[in-house]
């Protein structure tokens, strides 16, 4: 039996690691996996706290979650590909501009 | 609070199905939808121009797709 801090404190190192890459990595599909990593931090504190209190809605939400970071993740490699299609980078820094 | 240690729980598929099917069906229903907006999308934005602006001149040939359309001048 682990308990819950420890779920909770992991969860928030991963939050955490999520946040530390989006801010300093430059690099668009890094930046997207930092993103990814933040959602799954969530998601393992969804389902601690589900896992103490009983409550099954909980792992349901985390469905939902999953299922909405899959169609983000789709929607965000398809403007990656687009990105770099005009621009021939995926340097964060010189796709400072929306429009050509 | 009753503390309850992890790893006790009931929570058979059965359960969950029930909540997912049942209780949340709504959300599920739109998911749905939104995964179609998603799929939409990404085939949209993902797709090279010229197969969005010419769509029935079949597939074009290598020469006038070239692999990567650099249009105007990068900030580089």
């Amino acid at each position: 039996m682990i308990p819950l801090s420890y779920y909770l404190l992991l969860s928030g190192i991963l939050f955490a690691c999520g946040v530390l890459g989006f801010l300093i990595k430059r690099n668009i599909i890094t930046i997207f996996m930092s993103i990814e990593l933040m959602l799954n931090g969530v998601n393992l504190s969804f389902v601690a706290f589900a896992a103490q209190w009983h409550a099954l809605s909980g792992q349901v939400f985390v469905f939902f979650v999953m299922v909405v970071a899959a169609a983000e993740t789709a929607v965000g490699l398809a403007i990656i590909i687009a990105v770099y299609r005009t621009r021939e980078t995926l340097n964060v820094d010189r796709v400072n501009l929306l429009k050509l | 609070m009753q503390m309850v240690p992890i790893g006790a729980l009931k929570g058979d598929p059965g359960d969950i199905a029930r909540l997912l099917f049942h209780d949340f069906l709504l959300p599920f229903e739109v998911t749905s939808v939104l995964i179609l907006i998603a799929i939409m999308g990404a085939v949209v934005l993902a797709s090279r121009p010229e197969a969005i602006a010419r769509p029935h001149h079949g597939t074009p040939g290598p020469q006038e797709t070239p692999e990567l359309v650099a249009t105007g001048k990068d900030h580089r």
